[in-house]
């Protein structure tokens, strides 16, 4: 299906859109000693001096005359629109690229999707990563979401943070700086294992397949995460965190979950007992879910135990899906198709400058678009999450239902047959009425 | 191996009466009643003892009065058990013919007859009978002897009846304080089919219900083989509770309601009819019932219990093969109209059992709620004889059943 397949080791690529993306790449690269392909594309070239990623690519000089999007989505769009060449060049050959970006600014949430799109446009996997603002910051807010949504039908998968929930985490008196560090640690550590997911040799390979399958189309209702482990009980540590991982609504999108890939990274002290008992554990944790199982080693990791998630809502459908088209539509010129898919058929299909991206990739899902405006989705959005909770199976109270009368049975075993207690009158179960 | 007819005590702990039933058989197989004696029970619920002491007490009573009665000295009996913990259920064993020219050999049903019983059971269970059904050669049923005949495959059909083994020890321990011996413990419906249904009803198939005072048992019987047998803790103190709740009575009015004007079917002629529930011994003014209601009552209940039994001989049968019909005993098949209710519910001939084949005081004989006790009486007669006629020599496997 991929057609980089015949190279089998296409290189996996980031590309950091905007001043926030950078940052979290950053922390990425400190992370992987073999070092990662990485990028910043960046609207300001102020940015991009101070810019601590190895390759810079400078969007729209020519739309913003070098002084960045300023905060305009619109001139973000523009700019990047500008030096899709540059985009295209880095990404060639890339097996799948990870986009990287904070949403709610002007790079971010303009250049992003527009980078995404033409990421895929050179055959690769797109993998969004994203953050969203906190909500006082309200026109980034819509900004963002705006962009999400553009992203969805740019890229394959998305996955976004908010801000707002990493600061749920906190309390009051939580530096921001710290929290911008948690939240960028958190998204590093997922993109490290997801690098990890789909680069490191596998000793229970993972099939790419398996993972495009299980993403594709799916952004909106996947979820992420990747923990670490060590010492003597590390199986255990690490489905604790990911039971309680913020990406994954402190574990509730486990228990919701139809899916779950799970890639285990250990060193060559990996031992198959841990592997056994952090699936046994999890599977509990996921009662409903069928599990796609990968295993890797990587000697850096000895002594430490890499666990990366992709949960995936049940009964997702996969097709297009009507939506409303985006007030801007001229972003959306170009190839709308999806290569990676690899149906020739769809390369005569294309509708350049088709507000509907979704018509033209039958393999991208978009939810169909609820009448809301951006914070009413939000809130039902966060109202649904909060309904899909984890069971907890021991927890629940037995309630005493002991109304119905047994008489001369009160003290003796109940007789049960196929739900009902056949000591309570039969009149009485089947509601005739004496009167 | 008996050189003398040996005496036969049946004992049934039941849960509104124990009933012990004293008999002989002579060399023929014919059974004859020397005595019963019985007990009014007190600390039985549902079939099992839950207050031991009583049930002890009461069982003494029922021997003292049963030896009085039959002239005998009981050394030892056996003893019928049942509780909702009793379950009967069909399953299939095979074994390969492993010898050279494929001859069927005694072994190889024994073998496929073992491998029958080796279930797994519920934890805590232990086997109360397994009973052959019939036996299959290569898929084929085997009207006769199977041994000698050509084959690769024996498949014996059997019929398990399992049950809680704790459960099944306590009346056992109960018994044997008393310094009698119990010899074999028998399954309470099984040992009814052997007091009421006579040798043609059992080949024309027969569906016998014991409804007793907390349980009720049920045999589905065809020829030598049990179809379908189990248990419903559910009796004649479930329909005078229901009556007690219904009609706001205590228990032992809505007992005496019950045998008084209870019946299985609400007819027209009991709509309006109240009748006045004396002054009882506290002096509680009298007030009147509706005979309708109690009969609902009464009706619906029954009805449920024929409904599950019902449902549960349609698992895996019909109960179209039952052509001699339903036979109801125990004290349950007191209760004016039952047949009528057991008609409409099974759509076969309804007979209200007693107690055939053997000799004795006809009026005994003639109540359906000694036939536990007879029939275990009985069992244990051609337990202690074997079979007349072994089919397959299977002695060790099944037990020797007619």
């Amino acid at each position: 299906m991929n057609p980089n397949e015949n190279d089998p080791i296409a290189p996996i690529r980031f590309i950091a859109v905007g001043h926030a993306g950078a940052q979290i790449l950053e922390v990425l690269r400190r992370a992987v000693p073999a070092g990662i392909e990485c990028a910043h594309a960046d609207t300001s070239p102020e940015a991009l001096r101070s810019s601590p990623l190895p390759r810079r690519i400078l969007l729209g000089q020519s739309v913003n005359h070098g002084l960045g999007a300023g905060g305009d989505p619109d001139l973000g769009r523009q700019s990047a629109e500008e030096d899709l060449p540059a985009i295209r060049t880095f990404a060639a050959g890339a097996r799948i690229v990870f986009v990287v970006a904070g949403l709610g600014g002007g790079t971010g949430s303009g250049a992003a999707p527009v980078v995404a799109r033409a990421v895929r446009e050179s055959n690769a996997l797109v993998l969004a990563i994203a953050t969203t603002p906190f909500e006082f910051e309200r026109r980034r807010v819509a900004y963002a979401l705006e962009a999400v949504d553009r992203l969805k039908s740019a890229a394959d998968a998305v996955l976004t943070v908010s801000n707002q929930r990493v600061r749920r985490m906190h309390d009051d008196k939580t530096h921001p700086h710290e929290l911008y560090r948690f939240a960028n640690d958190l998204l590093a550590q997922t993109l490290c294992g997801l690098w990890r997911l789909f680069g490191a040799p596998g000793l229970i390979p993972l099939e790419f397949s398996h993972v495009e399958r299980l993403l594709r189309g799916r952004h909106a209702e996947s979820a992420f995460a990747a923990v670490e482990a060590t010492g003597g009980n590390r199986a255990h540590a690490a489905v604790e965190q990911l039971l309680t991982h913020p990406f994954l609504d402190t574990g509730a999108a486990l228990g919701a979950a139809g899916e779950v890939l799970v890639s285990v990274s250990g060193g060559d002290d990996l031992q198959i007992g841990e592997v056994e008992r952090l699936l046994e554990s999890l599977q509990q944790g996921c009662p409903q879910a069928s599990f796609i199982v990968g295993a890797t080693i990587d000697p850096s990791l000895t002594g430490r135990l890499h666990v990366t998630l992709i949960a995936v809502k049940p009964g997702t459908a996969v097709g297009p899906t009507h939506r409303e088209s985006p007030s801007v539509a001229a972003g959306r010129s170009g190839s709308q198709e999806s290569p990676a898919t690899g149906v020739p058929s769809f390369a005569g299909e294309d509708f350049p400058g088709s507000p509907d991206p979704a018509e033209s990739a039958p393999s991208r899902l978009l939810p169909p678009a609820p009448e809301l405006n951006a914070e009413q989705r939000q809130r039902v959005l966060k109202a649904q999450k909060g309904r899909t909770g984890r069971r907890k199976p021991d927890s629940q109270m037995v309630m005493n239902f002991d109304i119905a009368p047994r008489g001369r049975f009160d003290n003796t075993e109940r007789n049960r047959h196929k739900g009902v207690d056949l000591d309570v009158p039969t009149y009485l179960r089947l509601g005739i009425v004496l009167n | 191996m008996f050189s003398e007819a040996p005496l036969l005590v049946g004992l049934e702990i039941g849960t509104s009466k124990i009933c012990a039933a004293v008999g002989e058989e002579n060399d023929r197989g014919e059974f004859t009643l020397l005595g019963i004696g019985q007990a009014r029970s007190r600390g039985v619920r549902k079939g099992e003892i839950v207050d031991p002491a009583k049930a002890q007490e009461d069982v003494r009573t029922a021997l003292a009065n049963a030896e009085e009665q039959a002239g005998v000295t009981i050394g030892n009996l056996f003893l019928g058990v049942t509780g909702r913990h009793v379950e009967g259920f069909n399953n299939v064993g095979m074994h390969p013919v492993a010898s050279d020219d494929r001859l069927v050999t005694p072994q190889d049903i024994a073998d496929a007859a073992a491998n029958a019983k080796a279930i797994t059971l519920p934890a805590e269970h232990t086997v109360l009978h397994t009973i052959r059904q019939r036996v299959c050669i290569d898929g084929e049923e085997v009207v006769d002897d199977p041994v000698g005949m050509v084959g690769h495959k024996v498949e014996a059909h059997v019929h398990v009846i399992h049950g809680s083994a704790v459960r099944i020890q306590n009346p056992v321990n109960l018994v044997r304080a008393l310094s009698i011996e119990v010899n074999h413990t028998v399954f309470n419906g099984l040992a009814d089919a052997q007091a009421v249904l006579t040798p043609e009803d059992k080949e024309n198939g027969a569906l016998v219900i014991d409804i007793g005072g907390g349980t009720t048992e049920f045999v589905f019987q065809q020829g030598q083989g049990i179809r379908q047998s189990g248990v419903f803790a559910i009796g004649g103190d479930h329909i005078s509770n229901d009556i007690a709740i219904g009609l706001k009575l205590n228990l032992g009015v809505a007992e005496g309601l019950k045998i008084k004007c209870g019946s299985a079917v609400v007819d027209p002629s009991c709509h309006g009819r109240r009748i006045p529930i004396g002054e009882d011994d506290h002096g509680i003014k009298s007030r009147e019932v509706s005979v309708e209601h109690l009969r609902r009552i009464m009706s619906v209940r029954i009805q449920e219990i024929f409904e599950l039994i019902a449902e549960r001989c349609s698992e895996g049968c019909f109960l179209d093969e039952a052509r001699a019909g339903v036979f109801l005993c125990g004290g349950g098949a007191h209760i004016p109209g039952i047949d009528v209710l057991a008609q409409r519910v099974f759509h076969l001939p309804v007979t209200l059992a007693t107690c055939r084949n053997i000799t004795g005081n006809s009026t005994t004989l003639s109540h359906p709620e000694f036939s536990t006790a007879i029939g275990i009486a009985r069992y244990g007669g051609m337990r202690l004889r074997g079979r007349p006629r072994p089919r397959f020599n299977l002695r060790d496997v099944f037990p020797f059943f007619r």
